[in-house]
């Protein structure tokens, strides 16, 4: 957003609010999909992962894969949901092509998952709880694809992939509880995070394994009615999540200000990623009456406390428990934040710990030198050939003075390609002579040795030109090929600088 | 028929007594809500884009259920017919099973009347409806039912015996069902 937009959500931020509530579809990533045994794939050549079921042929019907409800308990135990112990599949009926039998199998009215939440940090505004209304079971619908177009308009003809229907989803529906942008692109986030720490989905919102709207509304601080609910749509990031509502923010709150509340109707909008601005979807149509009733063709979903239970002592450590863990190693928030970001960072992060690294050291370097050199190659924490119990012991020889930290950033690459993993890094170190120079003997000669090659400079520094220090550590640095401890060598240089024959 | 199969039974040996089902009845209009409710949904698939012509070739009767399956599950109509169908079914099936605890069998005529000619009765689909009386109620309950050939008619028509078993009963079911079935004049009863 330019200045003159940050400075007019602000203005209105002070009288307004924004209300949002976010709807998430997360492609589950069972093996096959949620009523038949086709492939749960994607990329595939189109309409080559179906078979009679999911094209919806005479005659067919469907078998749930139990992937999907163990999955989808997984979820809701880890959003802290209570589980339906016996649910129901509805049918969702409504005509678009690429819905095969002509209804969803969803759950309407007795979700298998309710009443949960998940806890929110915001960095430097500390953490929120959001709700989790429902979270419930249902299956993808094919896709459509142009031909001549990008969208309908201009387009020669539809086409549709069915390989997407019936791919099994979890719908994840928030109370109205975040009050910013930025708040719901980092529920969303956590949300993500959370789906992937517990395996059950890859959340890549690009291909469309996560799809998440919001709606939206605003209403006067301190009022306690909600306004008109807006609903937007084709958000392809947590960061086009914000920006949305943060127009949607501005649109409505104008509209207000300039007398013409009413003009806020209860919609569908497109979020325009190349213009930056929603438009509504279509003209009005009237809502849908989608005629719910229970799937005949699917017993009851029974739910047992010993499958529950099963399934709860199955969960990874959370997110949110990550953090805490990390807080209480006395790790700052920001730094928290980044290590838990993912199971690959953290996973490595634990490993180096467990080796018996040092905690801030052990931060520093995962999320500094190792960080980078993991982003400039394009790989994983867990590609890396070096073993974060070698990280480990770099950071206990510098930590003991026998290297230096400089000496540890410039082996660090070497060390990532493996070269200390089958001796060690001391060993490692040793045999390429890189062991520090603590001796105050051994640094005392060298300076020496310094000072006759350099005598001029040397009778600067003593007549006055104190700057000239620098000089001489780069010199005994250089001299002693980068091994002098850099605290001994600035104490005996000293020392030895401002001895007076 | 239904005085000819008491007799008949009872000659066998069979103790038959007649009793009355309050709810029985029910049962065909909550089934003509439930099938065609789920009728208009499953043909739903048939929208001519992966497969088959256009729905306008559908035939009146199939047309008439769609709308009337469609009309039951719409907004402002789903508690009062489908829910409300629904609910009679759990009666109707209830009252048969409460019924089979006391007794084995339970046997009716397959259809109030005999079998009317081609075309007789197509200008008036809920007279022909009205022919399910007696057999809707198995489909509603999903107890196990078989038809058994009973008599020939005076006009040389097929009259049959509906028998409905208990749940999981299916074995005992056909047992019985040979022993009273009337084309084979078995006679001699093993009960």
């Amino acid at each position: 957003a330019n200045g003159t937009e940050t400075s007019k959500a602000e203005r209105l931020s002070e009288s307004y609010e924004a209300v949002i509530g976010i709807e998430c579809h997360v492609q589950l990533n069972t093996a096959t999909k949620a009523f038949c045994s086709c492939k749960n794939e994607y990329g595939a050549k189109p309409n080559t992962l179906v078979c009679p079921v999911c094209l919806g042929h005479p005659g067919t019907l469907p078998s749930l894969n139990r992937a999907v409800v163990e999955k989808s308990v997984l979820a809701g135990l880890a959003l802290n949901c209570q589980i339906s112990k016996e649910s129901k599949f509805d049918r969702k009926q409504y005509f678009y092509p690429d819905l095969p039998k002509g209804y969803q199998i969803s759950q309407y009215d007795i979700p298998l998952c309710h009443g949960g939440y998940i806890d929110v940090t915001i960095p430097d505004e500390g953490t929120k709880r959001i709700g989790i209304t429902r979270a419930h079971m249902e299956e993808d619908a094919g896709k459509l694809v142009y031909i001549g177009s990008d969208g309908l308009s201009g387009a020669q003809s539809s086409q549709v992939d069915y390989n997407r229907g019936g791919v099994p989803l979890l719908e994840i529906v928030s109370e109205p509880d975040m009050r910013s942008g930025k708040e719901a692109a980092m529920f969303a986030a956590e949300l993500r995070r959370i789906m992937l720490c517990i395996g059950v989905s890859n959340g890549n919102m690009a291909e469309g394994s996560m799809r998440c709207d919001v709606n939206v509304s605003v209403r006067r601080r301190g009022a306690p009615e909600f306004g008109t609910k807006v609903e937007v749509k084709n958000m392809n990031s947590f960061n086009a999540m914000q920006r949305a509502i943060d127009f949607e923010f501005i649109r409505q709150c104008t509209l207000i200000e300039e007398d013409k509340e009413d003009e806020i109707v209860q919609e569908t909008r497109l979020w325009d990623e190349n213009g930056q601005f929603t438009a509504p979807m279509r003209k009005k149509e009237g809502l849908a009456d989608y005629r719910y009733f229970p799937e005949p063709d699917i017993p009851d979903i029974v739910v047992s406390e010993p499958f529950i239970e099963g399934l709860r002592s199955s969960l990874p450590e959370l997110p949110c428990a990550k953090r805490a863990r990390y807080s209480g190693l006395g790790l700052s928030e920001y730094d928290c934040l980044v290590l838990s970001d993912d199971e690959d960072i953290a996973s490595y992060f634990d490993g180096v710990l467990s080796s018996g690294a040092a905690v801030k050291q052990a931060a520093n370097w995962v999320m500094g030198d190792v960080n980078a050199i993991i982003k400039a190659q394009g790989i994983k924490f867990s590609e890396l050939r070096m073993s974060p119990k070698s990280l480990s012991e770099m950071i206990d020889l510098i930590d003991k003075d026998v290297i230096s930290g400089k000496i540890g950033k410039e082996i660090l690459p070497d060390l990532i390609e493996g070269q200390a993993e089958q001796d060690g890094v001391g060993a490692f170190v040793e045999a390429k002579g890189l062991i520090q120079i603590s001796d105050e003997g051994a640094l005392a000669e060298i300076v020496q040795s310094v000072f006759d090659e350099n005598p001029g400079q040397l009778a600067e520094y003593r007549g006055g030109k104190t700057k000239l220090k620098g000089f001489f550590t780069g010199a005994v640095m250089k001299a002693s090929s980068g091994r002098a401890n850099p605290k001994l060598l600035q104490a005996v240089l000293l020392r030895m600088l401002d001895e007076t024959n | 028929v239904t005085k000819k199969a008491i007799e008949t039974m009872e000659a066998m040996g069979v103790s038959v007594e007649e009793v009355t089902l309050e709810t029985y009845s029910h049962g065909l209009p909550a089934y003509y809500i439930l099938a065609l409710s789920e009728a208009s949904s499953n043909l739903s698939r048939y929208d001519g884009i992966r497969y088959g012509d256009d729905r306008s070739l559908f035939s009146s009767e199939v047309k008439r259920r769609i709308l009337m399956g469609t009309y039951a599950l719409s907004s402002g109509y789903y508690d009062a017919y489908y829910k409300k169908a629904q609910q009679v079914r759990t009666l109707v099936t209830e009252e048969m099973e409460a019924c089979l605890k006391e007794y084995d069998f339970l046997v009716s005529p397959v259809a109030p009347t005999g079998a009317y000619k081609l075309g007789e009765k197509t200008k008036d689909p809920l007279e022909m409806y009205k022919g399910d009386l007696m057999t809707v109620n198995v489909n509603l309950s999903g107890l196990p039912a078989v038809s058994v050939p009973f008599v020939t008619g005076g006009d040389g028509l097929p009259e049959n015996l509906q028998v409905i078993g208990r749940r999981w009963d299916e074995l005992r079911l056909l047992e019985f069902g040979s022993i009273i079935d009337g084309s084979h004049q078995n006679g001699g009863a093993e009960s």
